[in-house]
């Protein structure tokens, strides 16, 4: 028993005769204009189902009866649940889109040009997401789900492309925000192992169809172009697009180099989307020889405090580890570079402190000449001012060298013992062997306050001057600038 | 020919040797060396083989061929006579010697047989003669057999007389001596034994006397004393009778004084050395107590010292103990017992109330009024209040107060007449005193019976009389202890003020009080749980709150009983959940007035209070990391600013107070600061890190940058960089129009911070700008020590430049100026370039030659065992070597001789077969001869 619109089909009596009842029912849920989720659930189950049995009887060879009555209905059908996508209210959408998804498969059955992928229908799904105005939460996980199979997988890319070029030449922000959602679901490129896990199991059941590698980036490229020709992106859609190019299209594409252009505009943006810029052209520099002389000034500009607010903060820092890694830079820049982290360390947060002072430990020690920078023995006695000048541009031009390291000496005071034990290297000779930096770059705020919470003392000290009251009978801090006897009436 | 000529040129060596004439170069073998190692001496360098052979050869001679000379041959002939082998002596002397010889032996022969001659023949040490005159010598030497020697008669006769035919001994006769020498030596080993084990035991007994001796003898004295009259007993009582020696007079209000701010001066110290994040030496960790150590008066070190009196009845060592009278009034407080009640009981009064005076003046105020009863309590754990005062955890207040219960307990067992009757002989003068102890004895029995109603009554009777007594008291305390501050300053300015602003309100606020109080009961049990708490405190005021806390404390005190040491923790555990509930009006007076009392339970139990404090930060820093760019509600401040109260903020790490710290860090930093609430909680929290970094004078940045947000919040044309939680963009802080003439109230108050305040307006403006440029001023003044601090505050001046300062009242413009200047003389200061300490110069490695003695085996440097064992090892091959080669040489020297042996014989037999050839053919001849003739 069915209940279509209304129409209740049963199935007691032979096929002939419920084909009638199927037929109105099917006429009905064409034609009304308000269609319960039910009956949407209703028709999908009932097309998949003969679908399925069409599917059977091709197999075994024999002809089956229905098949004209059968894709008669499901062209019709299929063009209304599209049709429900665009137009109709967010139940109805999700239900008709699952019901879309549920038989993408049964196309190949019907296919006129033989067993190929339906990737037209494809296609017009990924449209239906990526044209979509509000959350598409929903229909993400609904193809997350079968992106798990090998041939939805890789003919995403080109539904995708396909998807893009029918939406026409002016994309919107949102558009891109949608299908930059839909890639980042895709799994990640994995590096090819030897192990091979035999054959991975296909949504259509079909081989036929499924693109190659090579279309793969074929296809990227092409929607690439129209992607980065949308200009109204908001940082945040700048960030997820560099997200998604670096961790999804760049390792899958193999001229990575034409995205040079793209990156040296987002790294002369700054902040956050310069960072992740500049995770790109790290990428670039390192594996496709690109040469960029200017980098070290670039990222010497992008130090400044902004840099503990943003989100990729351990990305950027483990990047400028990697620059600075070597060991041939000139020792001017590194000066340079050392007295900027000296300087960021003053206003930086504790975790950040403790970055900057192994940044600081580890760069003196690959550049032993800088050693000048915690022990300078000359003959003048003071210096009026400090001779680094922080405005400078160029960290080779700063002065840093002729400066030393008096932040180092401030941040022995800091209020944190596990900070002010991080600065105390500058008294002693410095170890032979550089500090491990990628420990700390998982460090979080909290996790000090925990560290700190849970040591304990076998007798803590007490304090041993009776309070008097709020104020513990000290003439002059800052609680004697606030008056807690009065504060009744508000 | 050859033979001839080899003696000859052995001889001829041998006169060589002997005269040493220089050797002929032909005779010398050399041996070749490989190196040449400079001042080595070697014995084998080079030889003499033909000198050496001969040597050999004529060593051979002398003793192998002899032997193999008489080889099988079993008779020898020894050469005995005199001097036949020396070669020293000539043919005459030998003639001599023998001679005398000869005549000696004929007159020793003679004395053979003289026997009583010269010689005293003995038995057993005793001559025989003597044995003979005396004495049976048999029956001795039986007893002697059958004891000492222990051989018995079926031994003895069977060796003795077991040789017959008809007995057949069963082993030979060697053997039955065999076994008889073994018998007797271990019969002799064993007599060794015996007497070797009574030494031993002599010994042992005669040290465990010895050591015995004492007791013995004191046992001895006691026996005396029993047996001494009653007048020597009681002689003898009044002479060891305790009295007072200089370690027990009263200590003058200086001498107190003194030693508090010693004490004082100890604590700084330690909270020093904290402060750099040094580990505490042993000495003050021994010295430190905590306040919940109940001690009982027991220290191991101290043990040993005993009570011992000389001749004249002077106490010995006490002299030593005078610097340290603490020690010795506790050792001597059993024997002075009364007397020391007395005096701690009239000092811990005193304290009780100088206590007071300092703790809460009010308290102190209303001590009289409050009624001898709760006096009486005060008294009982005043020496523990003193020492929470203090936050003296040492050894001597836990002494005397434990005295004190005690004492205290047993006048509560005793009949009560008697124990006043003691006490009046005992004081000198203080009557005062006693009648007010009078009055407490009579007010505990009532405690005691928990009659609180009727108690009431009585006290007020004595009201009265004590009134005047103890307000004299309290006014001596007063000026003592303004002298006894001299050494923490900010201790003495605040003790002035507190007593300056007190003493206006004193007298009309004391009848309100105590109307106040008069509702609450004295005694009152630890509350169990929250309900409990809320059930107390429930319809009181906060000063009323703060009274209950106080006598709950009091009632409860660790001292009284062991329990209550647990209800205080309790106790601590519900004060902070119900500082958590104060209403958001309220919570700061409960706050302002609970602090005391939360600071005694700290003293008690810090350990506790380290806990539950910790844990309540804890739990609003995880409140706080749900929303985390929200300032939390006011209770959180209400905490933090309770943390300093009672631990130390100074400590490089506390288990409180650096989490309180990264609390406050991350709460400037992340919090959004938009509104007059969170401004100004802002400015508190700052406030706060001017509190905590007082004495320690550490950085942090979060508090600068926060300040320096605020700055720019202020000044609308500054675009400089800001950080986050500041944007740029915001500038809440600016005066739209001038404000100069305003009259603002420029302290914060709490009330700025409560979740409902009014809108930012320009007095607010005025007053938090004041604030901040006042915070500024202080962290200025803190960090101007560090040296090149003006690089911290670079990022400041740039946003002080663009300040407009010229919109705000004089008082704001006064402080911005004063402000500058500091920070201006702080960016004066010359920056001296950093240089690493210098280290101590390595001493120059020393290239004078090692000068070592060589020992021949160098290498094998081994020890013990081992090394002897190789010794031996490379000795063994050695002369296995040597031994084998001269074996190899006597055989070869044998067989030469054998060959010669043979040769001669061979010859001989030669020489006889020719001899008989010769015969025959001469018979032959002969016959031929004859036979010729004959034909």
């Amino acid at each position: 028993m069915v209940t279509i619109e209304g129409l209740n089909i049963s199935f007691d009596k032979p096929f002939d005769e419920c084909k009638n009842d199927i037929s109105n029912a099917l006429e009905k849920f064409i034609k009304s204009s308000t269609v319960s989720v039910l009956s949407i659930e209703a028709v999908g189950d009932l097309l998949s189902n003969y679908l399925k049995e069409i599917e059977c009887s091709l197999e075994k060879g024999e002809e089956y009866d229905f098949t004209e009555w059968v894709l008669k209905w499901h062209d019709d059908v299929v063009s209304r649940l599209k049709e429900l996508c665009y137009h109709g209210n967010e139940e109805q959408i999700q239900t008709a889109f699952k019901t879309l998804v549920q038989l993408l498969p049964s196309q190949i059955v019907l296919g006129s040009k033989g067993i190929t992928f339906p990737i037209q229908q494809f296609a017009d799904i990924i449209k239906i997401v990526v044209s979509l105005e509000d959350n598409i939460s929903f229909f993400l996980s609904t193809i997350k789900n079968i992106l798990i199979f090998e041939d939805i997988g890789k003919n995403i890319w080109k539904a995708l492309n396909i998807a893009i070029c029918e939406l026409g030449d002016a994309l919107s922000a949102k558009v891109v925000m949608n299908v930059l959602q839909i890639i980042n679901c895709i799994e990640k490129q994995k590096v090819k192992d030897n192990v091979d896990f035999g054959p991975s199991p296909s949504y259509c059941k079909i081989k036929e169809g499924v693109i190659s590698d090579k279309e793969i980036e074929l296809n990227i490229k092409k929607f690439w172009n129209k992607i980065i020709a949308v200009h109204d992106l908001n940082a945040k859609q700048q960030q997820m697009l560099l997200l998604v190019l670096y961790e999804q299209l760049m390792p899958r594409m193999t001229k990575a180099i034409f995205l040079t252009d793209y990156f040296m505009t987002s790294l002369n943006k700054g902040g956050p989307v310069g960072l992740l810029a500049l995770q790109g052209m790290f990428t670039l520099i390192q594996k496709y020889n690109m040469n960029y002389p200017d980098v070290y000034k670039k990222i010497y500009s992008m130090l400044d405090g902004y840099v503990f607010d943003t989100q990729y903060k351990s990305r950027f820092y483990y990047l400028t580890d990697m620059f600075l890694s070597s060991s041939h830079l000139p020792e001017a820049l590194v000066a340079g570079y050392i007295k900027k982290f000296a300087r960021l360390s003053l206003i930086a947060p504790p975790v950040d402190i403790i970055i900057m002072m192994t940044f600081i430990v580890n760069l003196l020690i690959r550049h032993p000449g800088l050693k000048i920078l915690m022990h300078r023995v000359t003959e003048t006695t003071g210096l009026k001012e400090d001779p680094y000048i922080i405005e400078e541009v160029d960290p080779s031009m700063s002065h840093a060298i002729e400066s030393s390291l008096w932040e180092v000496k401030i941040l022995q005071h800091h209020v944190l013992p596990s900070v002010s034990s991080s600065a105390m290297f500058i008294q002693n000779p410095l170890p032979s062997v550089e500090r491990d930096l990628s420990v700390l770059l998982d460090l979080r705020d909290d996790e000090i306050f925990g560290k700190e919470f849970k040591k304990r003392q076998k007798n803590p000290p007490v304090s041993f001057e009776k309070p008097n009251g709020l104020t513990l009978s000290i003439p002059r801090n800052g609680m004697n600038l606030w008056c807690f006897k009065n504060n009744i009436n508000t | 020919m050859v033979k001839h000529k080899k003696k000859n040129l052995a001889e001829r060596v041998n006169l060589k040797t002997n005269i040493k004439r220089s050797s002929n170069p032909f005779e010398v073998h050399v041996n070749k060396q490989k190196f040449n190692v400079l001042g080595r001496q070697l014995k084998t360098d080079k030889g003499l083989p033909g000198v050496s052979k001969a040597k050999a050869l004529k060593k051979r001679k002398a003793t192998l061929l002899q032997e193999y000379k008489v080889l099988n041959k079993n008779n020898k002939f020894f050469d005995r006579r005199i001097g036949e082998k020396n070669s020293a002596m000539t043919a005459e002397d030998k003639i001599i010697a023998r001679f005398s010889a000869e005549r000696m032996k004929a007159h020793k022969r003679k004395a053979i047989f003289n026997l009583a001659d010269d010689e005293v023949l003995t038995h057993k040490g005793q001559s025989i003669a003597e044995i003979e005159n005396f004495e049976d010598p048999i029956v001795s030497d039986d007893e002697d057999y059958n004891e000492s020697k222990g051989l018995d008669a079926n031994f003895v006769e069977e060796a003795n007389f077991g040789g017959g035919t008809l007995r057949e001994s069963k082993t030979s006769r060697a053997a039955i001596i065999d076994q008889l020498i073994a018998e007797s030596k271990k019969r002799k080993a064993e007599r060794q034994m015996a007497k070797e084990k009574t030494l031993q035991k002599t010994e042992e007994l005669d040290a465990e006397w010895k050591e015995l001796l004492p007791y013995v003898n004191m046992g001895k004295q006691e026996d005396l004393v029993d047996k001494k009259d009653s007048y020597d007993v009681l002689m003898n009582e009044l002479k060891f009778e305790p009295r007072g020696t200089p370690s027990n007079k009263l200590k003058s209000e200086a001498e107190i004084a003194e030693e508090e701010a010693n004490k004082l001066r100890e604590l700084e110290e330690e909270r020093l050395r904290r402060m750099r994040g040094e580990e505490p030496n042993s000495t003050q960790k021994k010295q430190h107590r905590s306040a919940d150590d109940l001690d009982d008066g027991l220290d191991i070190e101290e043990e040993s010292f005993e009570l011992t009196y000389d001749k004249d009845g002077n106490p010995i060592g006490l002299d030593k103990l005078n610097d340290n009278e603490v020690i010795g009034k506790k050792k001597e407080a059993p024997d002075f017992g009364s007397d020391e009640e007395n005096e701690s009981d009239e000092e811990s009064g005193e304290d009780n109330d100088s206590a007071e005076e300092e703790d809460d003046p009010k308290d102190s105020e209303n001590a009289d009024i409050k009624d001898p009863e709760k006096d009486e309590e005060n008294n009982e754990d005043s020496s523990g209040d003193e020492s929470d005062n203090l936050s003296d955890l040492q050894v001597t207040d836990d002494a005397e107060e434990k005295i004190e219960v005690d004492s205290e307990d047993e006048i509560e067992n005793e009949s009560f007449s008697k124990n006043e009757s003691n006490k009046i002989s005992q004081s000198e003068g203080n009557s005062g005193l006693e009648v007010k102890k009078k009055n407490k004895k009579s007010t505990k029995d009532k405690l005691n019976d928990k009659d609180n109603s009727t108690e009431l009554e009585d006290c007020k009777e004595v009201e009265t009389n004590l009134e005047d007594l103890e307000n004299k008291i309290k006014e001596k305390k007063k000026v003592s202890f303004s002298k006894d501050v001299t050494l923490v300053t900010y201790k003495k300015e605040h003790s002035d003020s507190t007593a300056l602003g007190e003493n206006d309100a004193e007298s009309d606020k004391l009848k309100k009080m105590q109307d106040k109080y008069s509702d609450i009961p004295y005694a009152i049990e630890a509350p169990g749980d929250y309900e409990e708490l809320t059930e107390l405190f429930k319809d009181r005021t906060p000063e009323q709150q703060t009274v209950i806390v106080e006598r709950i404390i009091k009632c409860n005190h660790p001292s009284l009983n062991e329990k209550n040491k647990e209800k205080l923790e309790n106790l601590f555990a519900l004060l902070m959940q119900h500082l958590n509930d104060a209403s958001e009006s309220e919570a700061w007076d409960i706050l302002n007035l609970l602090a005391p009392q939360l600071f005694v339970l700290t003293q008690f139990s810090p350990n506790n209070a380290a806990f539950c404090l910790g844990e309540v930060i804890n739990e609003k820093h995880s409140d706080f990391l749900k929303k985390k760019h929200k300032y939390p509600s006011q209770e959180t401040y209400l905490f933090l600013k309770l943390v300093p109260l009672l631990f130390p903020t100074s400590d490089k790490r506390h288990q409180v107070t650096t989490p309180s710290f990264i609390f406050l860090c991350e709460m400037l930093r992340y919090c959004n600061v938009t509104t007059r609430r969170t401004i100004s909680a802002g400015l508190f929290l700052v406030s706060l890190v001017t509190e905590y970094i007082w004495l320690s004078k550490r950085v942090m940045p979060e508090a600068l940058n926060f300040l320096s947000g605020v700055i720019c919040m202020a000044s609308p044309l500054s675009d400089l960089p800001v950080l986050s939680p500041f944007k740029k963009e915001h500038k809440f802080l600016f005066l739209q129009k001038s404000a100069a003439g305003l009259k603002v109230d420029l302290t914060m108050s709490a009330s700025d911070f409560m979740l409902k305040g009014p809108k930012i307006d320009d007095e607010f403006r005025v007053r938090s700008i004041y604030c901040a440029l006042k915070l500024l001023h202080l962290l200025a003044e803190s960090y101007e020590e560090i040296a090149e601090s003006k690089l911290l505050f670079k990022p400041i001046m740039n946003h002080l430049d663009f300040f407009e300062i010229k919109n705000y009242p004089s008082s704001v413009r006064e402080a911005y100026y004063q402000l500058i200047e500091i920070l201006v003389r702080i960016n004066n200061k010359e920056m001296v370039p950093l240089m690493l300490e210098a280290k101590k110069p390595k001493a120059l490695r020393l290239y004078e030659p090692s000068i070592q003695p060589v020992y021949e085996y160098q290498k094998k440097k081994l020890v013990g065992e081992k090394a002897e064992h190789t010794k031996l090892l490379y000795k063994y091959k050695k002369e296995m070597k040597g031994a084998l080669r001269e074996i190899r040489r006597d055989r070869s020297f044998i067989a030469n001789v054998k060959f010669k042996e043979q040769a001669a014989s061979d010859a001989e037999r030669k020489r006889k077969v020719q001899e008989i050839y010769s015969w025959g053919a001469q018979q032959e001849s002969e016959f031929k001869k004859l036979k010729r003739k004959k034909k």
